[in-house]
């Protein structure tokens, strides 16, 4: 949905989780027409 | 489309998936990160990173090698377009850092301690606030408005810049622009070309 909405400009990083067990988020977000951070679904 | 990325391993194992519709850019804080092993270079490499033109950046590139071979290696070792302004490909619209995501995972901090539904749980909850905010800012804009506010704010500013900036011909193809800050750039007519380097 968010991605319409974006610059064509896609940031992406994946970082760890500090829970019980050892695991990974991926995490792409993208810039608006305002300028803010948009995280992408 | 411009992806950026840390190049991480299993992002790069995923990248012939994107095919070549999309541009690839690398994170140039961790190139930075990884440069520090390197001692007496940092300071010549955001020089070679916001290079406009190539043979800027092959100038830097050369003084570069000759103070630091082994991190001018490590350099030459990467693609280019991946994190040279002078050879990115695609729009990067001025971002050579993958500061955006990043931020992003410091407002997680406390989210990335719970348990992974818990997790989701949050983002999604993120999500949707931020989604509503996005929906009353669009309500409360006026019908006949063309340009977001933020847009609005940088054009109004850029018609301040250009009344205020003083304009004068060197020559038939040069000219000069003083701003209000008395700096002073010099616009080739011929090669349609600003030492601002942002024209």
């Amino acid at each position: 949905m968010s991605f319409n909405q974006i610059h064509l400009f896609v940031a992406i990083d994946v970082t760890f989780l500090k829970g019980e067990f050892v695991q990974t988020l991926l995490l792409a977000v993208g810039i608006d027409a305002n300028g803010h951070k948009l995280i992408l679904d | 489309m411009t992806l950026i990325s840390n190049r991480d391993k299993g992002l790069l194992a995923a990248d012939y998936i994107l095919g070549d519709q999309v541009t690839r850019l690398t994170c140039c804080f961790h190139l930075h990160q990884n440069l520090k092993h390197f001692q007496n270079v940092e300071h010549l490499f955001w020089l070679l990173v916001n290079s406009k033109f190539p043979n800027a950046f092959l100038t830097k590139m050369a003084e570069l090698e000759a103070l630091h071979p082994p991190a001018a290696r490590y350099l030459q070792w990467l693609d280019r377009s991946l994190w040279v302004t002078a050879y990115a490909t695609g729009q990067t619209f001025d971002y050579k850092t993958s500061s955006v995501v990043e931020s992003i995972n410091q407002v997680l901090k406390f989210e990335r301690q719970l348990s992974i539904l818990n997790l989701l749980n949050e983002i999604w909850h993120i999500l949707m606030h931020t989604h509503f905010q996005r929906f009353t800012m669009a309500c409360k804009a006026e019908k006949d408005q063309v340009h977001t506010d933020f847009a609005l704010v940088k054009l109004l500013e850029s018609r301040e810049w250009v009344k205020r900036n003083r304009i004068g011909i060197a020559t038939q193809i040069i000219a000069e622009v003083t701003q209000v800050n008395d700096k002073a750039y010099t616009v080739g007519l011929a090669q349609k070309q600003c030492s601002c380097c942002h024209y």
